[in-house]
């Protein structure tokens, strides 16, 4: 797939350009690929992505290139000879911007960026048979050259249109063409590319967070946040309440309302139990990799950033496992007691952070008696359903029997070592204190300014009603009334 | 987003929202301030200082106020002093602006739609490239318009009355 980009920008006026998040998101979703050059490309292999980007303009430099940096993939740059350093006037169905002068070509290009060919001035070549005009747009002049040495063998056609002698001169001059309209995926001089949008997904599977409450309710809007609030968005959320007393389920309906297409909520009409309300859970949801969020614990932002990848990257891995962070009241004596199998560190004076081994046989026999894929690790359904889910084993707490299933069924584990969990440590009495969380407290605050809101433009319209003329023939009507139905009494 | 030239021409007035009187503006400061881990900070960057009004008052051996506004900058620098200096840079120019790690950052009203659309992947980045290893973050905005959140522990967040609004303080540590 060769994918065809235009403006990066943290705005997106028209369908030519993408949000710079939607770009983050794309590049992200690209990882399990095989991001390469044109020179590289093999049109056959299903896993190979070549990102090109036509113009070329500034702002691909002022806001796209530190993400393809920090992917460190490369990408080719198909550049018009008379739109470098100037802008883009004579576009007027778009806004206004600006291309890349030659500081800035030559700064993408020190990016990983490689320079190819756009023609000289854009000219649709479909009807162009005039072999000197020709000549002039396929020619590439020195000094453009000179800033790339590995650049300037591929070709892009304007408008992706090209006629059959356009073509034969091409050939002679480029090792390949690109189009988006006229060609195909098999020949090299006229592959076929892909427009990107803001709406082109590319991921491998889709991802579901459950965020399972008990009695939690204290701390379920710090959940819920931290998993709206992700690097990577989340597919499918399902809030799920083991048939809580406190204010879960009335939390968990405010945001399924707030956010209909990505939130579910589940109650169970009776407590149901750790194990009995995970499997429900999970077989509420979709997501081809799943993971259950405790509604006292938050996820990091990069989360599913970090670890979608660890699962998309190798089919056979079936659990991506992180470190974590505990904070709370209990923190310092579990840190404590974790430190005599783990690396523990303290972090920002609350936080302990435990680290964890690396999958490899050795940590594959210790998981025989010691858990250290914590419950909120990314997990694959397919894996999941292969070993039956959660059972109810004494004395292995629930999620170290489901991993150790996992694993002994042949599936790899992957550590990805970030302490993306913060986990909190505290006694049963200290969860059902309720309002000690900010979060919570933010929450109502919202929900009561909206009412007092709501209240007053009830008010002010009542007001505003009483001069009217309906209700002024209302209140002669109303007394008419009265005095009928007392006369009826009578 | 608004464009440079409209917060150059908001600038031109001197404290254009009226922080200096504001008692609710007052306040913030001192929130800010009071939540502020103890520490001995080396370095502090305040990222979109405007003309100062915080930034004046931040822990740090060195402090550094940056703001995409020109006009906010040379306004700022009445306050700028030995520890204390001001310059003009946009957020995303800051890796090719400013040098060297910060071991605590502060963005106050900053990561709006209006100032940086839907580029807050990009802030993450720009972020972690000037922030030191074990550095604080701290953010404070508008909870109504604010979607943010760094992929860094947080060490807390708060909320209180500001304004019309609430205004939401994170600190994170990386």
């Amino acid at each position: 797939m060769i994918l065809m980009y235009h403006k990066v920008f943290p705005e997106a006026p028209t369908m030519w350009w993408v949000t710079v998040d939607e770009f983050h998101r794309q590049l992200t979703e690209l990882r399990y690929r095989k991001v390469v050059y044109l020179d590289d490309y093999d049109p056959s292999d299903p896993d190979q992505v070549v990102l090109t980007f036509d113009g070329v303009y500034d702002n691909l430099l002022h806001y796209g290139a530190a993400l393809l940096k920090k992917f460190d993939y490369p990408f080719e740059l198909f550049i018009t000879s008379d739109y470098v350093g100037a802008d883009n006037a004579f576009d007027t169905s778009e806004p206004s911007t600006s291309f890349a002068s030659v500081d800035e070509l030559k700064q993408l290009v020190s990016m990983g960026g490689r320079l190819q060919w756009h023609t000289k001035s854009h000219t649709n070549l479909a009807s162009v048979h005039d072999m000197t005009v020709i000549e002039e747009e396929l020619n590439v002049p020195v000094q453009l050259r000179e800033l790339d040495d590995s650049g300037f063998g591929w070709f892009a056609y304007p408008h992706g249109e090209f006629n059959d002698v356009v073509l034969s001169e091409v050939r002679k001059r480029f090792r390949g063409a690109v189009s988006c309209v006229q060609g195909n995926d098999t020949d090299r001089y006229m592959l076929n590319r892909v427009t990107a949008t803001n709406q082109s997904k590319f991921a491998k599977a889709s991802t579901s967070v459950i965020i399972a409450s008990y009695n939690y309710g204290a701390f379920l809007v710090e959940a819920i946040e931290s998993v709206l609030r992700q690097t990577l968005p989340v597919d499918e959320i399902l809030i799920s309440d083991d048939c809580s007393s406190d204010e879960t389920f009335e939390i968990a309906t405010y945001y399924q309302k707030q956010h209909p297409e990505l939130i579910k909520v589940n109650r169970n009409n009776t407590n149901l139990g750790i194990i009995a309300h995970f499997n429900k859970a999970i077989s509420m949801t979709s997501g081809e990799y799943i993971c259950i969020l405790g509604a006292d614990n938050r996820f990091r932002s990069d989360y599913l950033e970090r670890t979608v990848s660890m699962l998309d990257a190798d089919d056979s891995v079936g659990i991506a496992y992180t470190d974590f962070a505990l904070f709370g009241k209990r923190a310092e004596i579990e840190a404590s007691s974790l430190s005599k199998n783990w690396t523990v560190r303290e972090v920002g004076g609350k936080f302990h952070v435990v680290s964890f081994p690396g999958f490899d046989s050795s940590a594959r026999a210790l998981l025989q008696g010691l858990n250290f894929i914590h419950g909120s690790s990314l997990f694959r359904r397919k894996a999941f359903e292969q070993v039956g889910g959660y059972l109810n084993v004494n004395p292995i707490p629930e999620d170290h029997g489901l991993f150790k299933r996992i694993i002994d069924a042949g599936w790899g584990a992957q550590h990805c070592p970030w302490p993306l969990l913060e986990y909190r440590q505290h006694s049963r009495e200290q969860a059902n204190i309720h309002a000690t969380s900010e979060a919570l407290l933010n929450h109502y605050r919202k929900q009561c300014k909206k009412a007092l809101s709501e209240r007053d433009e009830l008010a002010a319209y009542i007001n505003y009603a009483r001069t009217t003329w309906a209700w002024k023939l209302a209140t002669p009507l109303r007394v008419a009334e009265n005095l009928i139905r007392r006369w009826l009494k009578k | 987003m608004q464009s440079r030239d409209e917060l150059e021409d908001w600038h031109k007035e001197q404290d254009p929202w009226k922080y200096e009187q504001n008692t609710d503006d007052r306040l913030r400061k001192s929130v800010l301030l009071s939540e502020l881990p103890q520490r001995a900070y080396k370095s502090t960057l305040d990222i979109g200082c405007g003309q100062g009004f915080v930034t004046r008052d931040l822990p740090g051996e060195t402090v550094l106020g940056v703001d995409i506004s020109e006009e906010a900058v040379i306004k700022a620098r009445k306050w700028k002093s030995e520890r204390l200096d001001f310059c003009q840079a946009s957020l995303f120019d800051l890796p090719n602006r400013i040098e060297g790690n910060f071991d605590l950052i502060i963005l106050t009203g900053v990561l709006y739609p209006q100032y940086v659309g839907h580029a807050l992947n990009l802030v993450y980045d720009v972020i972690d490239g000037v922030l030191a290893d074990n550095g604080i973050l701290v953010s404070v905005h508008i909870d109504e318009w604010y979607t943010a959140r760094f992929p860094y522990l947080m060490l807390k967040e708060y909320y209180y009355d500001y304004r019309e609004y609430t205004h939401r303080l994170e600190v994170y540590v990386k």
